[in-house]
C-alpha cells in the first residue's frame, strides 16, 4: 500500500518535471492566462458599453476607462431589487452584488470554459505514450494503476497552479484598465474562487484521462473528450428542463447525480456549503478516471 | 492505491445512492404540489365564486368604466344581489374584506406614494451615477494632481452644502404652509444659480487652461455634481 502511494507521488512529481522540461506547463499557464485575460477583457467591454450608454442617457461625458458607474450601481437598492426579480435566490444575489464585477465574470465564464480546456489536456495524458510505446519503460518500475493515478495527480496540481495564476489577469485588467476596482477585495475573492474552480475542473480532467486510456490516437481522444463535455452540458440542460416541468422524476433522480454540473451550481455559494459538493466532485473525478482503466489494464503495450 | 480508489468509489456510490431517495421524495412533493395546484385550478373553474365576486365588485367599483355600457344591463347578470348573496355568501364576504383592505390601504398610503418613492429612488440613483461618471471623466480628461482634486471635491462639497441649506429653507417654508412669493422664488433660484456658478469658477480656478481644454464641457457642469441628498430634502415636500 505504502509503496503504491509512494510510486503515485513519484509519477506525479516526474510528470510535473516533464511538463517543465517540455514546456507543456508553460503552454498550460499561457492558455490559462489568455483565457482569464480574455474573460476579464470581455467583462470590461460589456461594462464599458453599458456605462457609455448610461452616460449618454444621463447627459454626462463618457470615459475611456470604465468602472466608476458600476461600482456605484452595485451599492444601490433599486439595482439590487431589479437583479433580485430576475434571480430567484435573493441571498445569492445579495452576496453576488457585494463582489467586484470582474470576479463574477471570471468565475462564471471559467465555469463554462475550463471543462473543455481540461478535458483536452486530460486527453493527452496517456494516449501519446501508448502510441510511441514509451509507457512500457515507465511500467517496468511501477503498476498501471499507479501510473494513471500519478499522472492524474500531477496534472491536477498543474491545473491548480494554472487556476491560481489565472487570477493575475482580472487583477491586471481591473487595476490598470478600469477605475475604482477594490484591489484587496478583488484579490481575496479571486483567491476564494481558486479551490472551487480547481475542484470543478477535476471531473472533466478525469473524462479526458479515461478517454486517453481507451485509444492511442490522441486526436480521437481529444475529440471524444470535447464531445463528452458537450454531451454532459446538453444532458444537464435536458435534465434541468424536465425537472422544472416535473417530467421523469425517477430518471432525473437517478441520472443527475452522475453529471458534474449537478454539483457545480452548489459551488457558487457564500458559505462553506460547497465543501460537500466539492468532496463529491473529487471522488467523482477519481471514479471517472478509472472508467477507462479496465481496458487500459488489459491493453497489450 | 487500489484501496484509495475503492474508498473514492464507495464514497461516490454512497453519496449517489444516499441522495437518490431524498431527491426522489423531493421530486414527488414537487409533483404533488403541482398537481394540487392544477386540481384547485379546476375547482376554481367549476365554482362560480370568481364570477360572482367579480360581479359584486363591479357593482361596488368607484372607478369610472371608460368602456361604453351596453344599455341598461344588470351587473349581477340574471340574478339580483340578494340572490347572489344567497347562492354564494363566501363571495360577498371576500368582496367585503377586499373593500375593507383597500380602504385601509388608501388611508395608510396616499395614492401615488409608493410610485413617487420609487421615482425618487431612481432619481437619487441617477444623480449618484451622474456624479460618479462626471468625476471619473474629469479625472480621466484633466488628470488633476491630488491638490487640484481636493480643491474640486471641496468646491463640490460647498456647493452641495449650500444647495441643501437653500432647499431646506424652501422645504421649511412650504411645510409651514407658506407659498413662496414670486420675488422670493426668484431669489431662491438666483441664489442656487449663483452657488453653481461659484462652484464652476472654483473648478476652473483649480485647473490649468490646458487641463480645461482637454475636458468635455459637461465634466465641468456643476449640475453633474449635485448630491442625491437634495432629493431627500425635497422628498418631504412630496409627503
Amino acid at each position: 500500500m505504502m509503496y503504491s502511494v509512494r510510486d503515485t507521488i513519484y509519477i506525479a512529481y516526474f510528470h510535473i518535471l516533464r511538463s517543465i522540461r517540455t514546456r507543456t506547463m508553460l503552454f498550460l499557464f499561457i492558455v490559462y492566462l489568455l483565457i482569464s485575460g480574455g474573460t476579464a477583457w470581455f467583462g470590461r467591454a460589456i461594462i464599458h458599453e453599458f456605462e457609455k450608454q448610461t452616460a449618454d442617457t444621463l447627459m454626462v461625458p463618457q470615459t475611456e476607462t470604465p468602472g466608476a458607474m458600476m461600482e456605484i450601481l452595485r451599492t444601490q437598492d433599486n439595482f439590487h431589487r431589479m437583479i433580485s426579480s430576475m434571480v430567484p435566490d435573493i441571498e445569492l444575489v445579495e452576496w453576488a452584488l457585494t463582489l467586484p464585477v470582474l470576479t463574477i465574470f471570471h468565475y462564471w465564464i471559467s465555469l463554462f470554459v475550463l471543462p473543455f480546456i481540461v478535458a483536452i489536456i486530460g486527453a493527452e495524458m496517456i494516449a501519446p505514450s501508448i502510441k510511441d510505446r514509451s509507457l512500457r519503460y515507465e511500467l517496468l518500475r511501477t503498476g498501471r494503476l499507479e501510473l494513471v493515478m500519478g499522472r492524474f495527480l500531477g496534472q491536477s496540481l498543474l491545473i491548480g497552479a494554472g487556476t491560481l495564476l489565472a487570477c493575475i489577469a482580472p487583477l491586471i485588467v481591473g487595476n490598470f484598465f478600469m477605475v475604482q476596482q477594490p484591489l484587496f477585495e478583488t484579490v481575496w475573492v479571486l483567491l476564494s474562487f481558486v479551490p472551487k474552480l480547481f475542484i470543478w475542473s477535476l471531473p472533466f480532467l478525469a473524462f479526458g484521462i479515461a478517454l486517453s486510456m481507451i485509444t492511442q490516437v490522441t486526436n480521437l481522444a481529444r475529440i471524444l473528450a470535447l464531445a463528452s463535455v458537450s454531451g454532459s452540458w446538453i444532458l444537464y440542460a435536458f435534465l434541468l428542463y424536465h425537472e422544472e416541468q416535473g417530467d421523469y422524476p425517477l430518471l432525473i433522480s437517478v441520472v443527475s447525480p452522475f453529471i458534474p454540473q449537478y454539483y457545480g451550481t452548489a459551488l457558487w455559494s457564500p458559505s462553506w456549503d460547497w465543501i460537500l459538493s466539492g468532496c463529491i466532485l473529487i471522488t467523482m473525478s477519481i471514479v471517472y478516471c478509472m472508467t477507462g482503466y479496465p481496458l487500459f489494464a488489459r491493453r497489450n503495450l | 492505491m487500489k484501496y484509495f480508489v475503492l474508498c473514492a468509489l464507495s464514497f461516490f456510490i454512497g453519496s449517489i445512492v444516499g441522495g437518490v431517495s431524498p431527491k426522489h421524495e423531493l421530486q414527488k412533493f414537487k409533483q404533488k404540489k403541482y398537481e394540487s395546484i392544477m386540481v384547485s385550478d379546476k375547482d376554481c373553474q367549476k365554482s362560480t365564486i370568481g364570477s360572482d365576486l367579480a360581479q359584486i365588485m363591479a357593482s361596488n367599483s368607484s372607478v369610472p368604466n371608460t368602456r361604453p355600457k351596453p344599455s341598461q344591463q344588470n351587473p349581477f347578470g340574471d340574478r339580483s344581489p340578494q340572490e347572489i348573496e344567497k347562492d354564494n355568501p363566501e363571495a360577498v364576504e371576500i368582496a367585503k374584506r377586499i373593500d375593507e383592505n383597500q380602504e385601509r390601504f388608501e388611508e395608510d398610503f396616499p395614492n401615488s406614494f409608493e410610485r413617487s418613492q420609487e421615482e425618487l429612488e431612481t432619481a437619487r440613483t441617477a444623480l449618484e451615477l451622474r456624479r460618479a461618471q462626471a468625476r471619473a471623466a474629469l479625472i480621466e480628461g484633466a488628470e488633476p494632481n491630488d491638490e487640484q482634486l481636493a480643491d474640486i471635491d471641496q468646491a463640490v462639497q460647498d456647493m452641495n452644502d449650500s444647495l441643501l441649506t437653500l432647499s431646506g429653507e424652501l422645504t421649511d417654508m412650504m411645510e409651514n404652509g407658506e407659498e413662496p412669493e414670486r420675488r422670493q422664488a426668484m431669489s431662491f433660484a438666483a441664489e442656487a444659480l449663483d452657488t453653481m456658478l461659484t462652484a464652476e469658477d472654483r473648478f476652473r480656478d483649480a485647473l490649468s487652461q490646458d487641463q480645461i481644454d482637454a475636458l468635455d464641457d459637461q465634466a465641468l457642469d456643476p449640475f453633474s455634481y449635485i448630491s442625491p441628498d437634495i432629493i431627500d430634502t425635497l422628498q418631504s415636500l412630496d409627503q
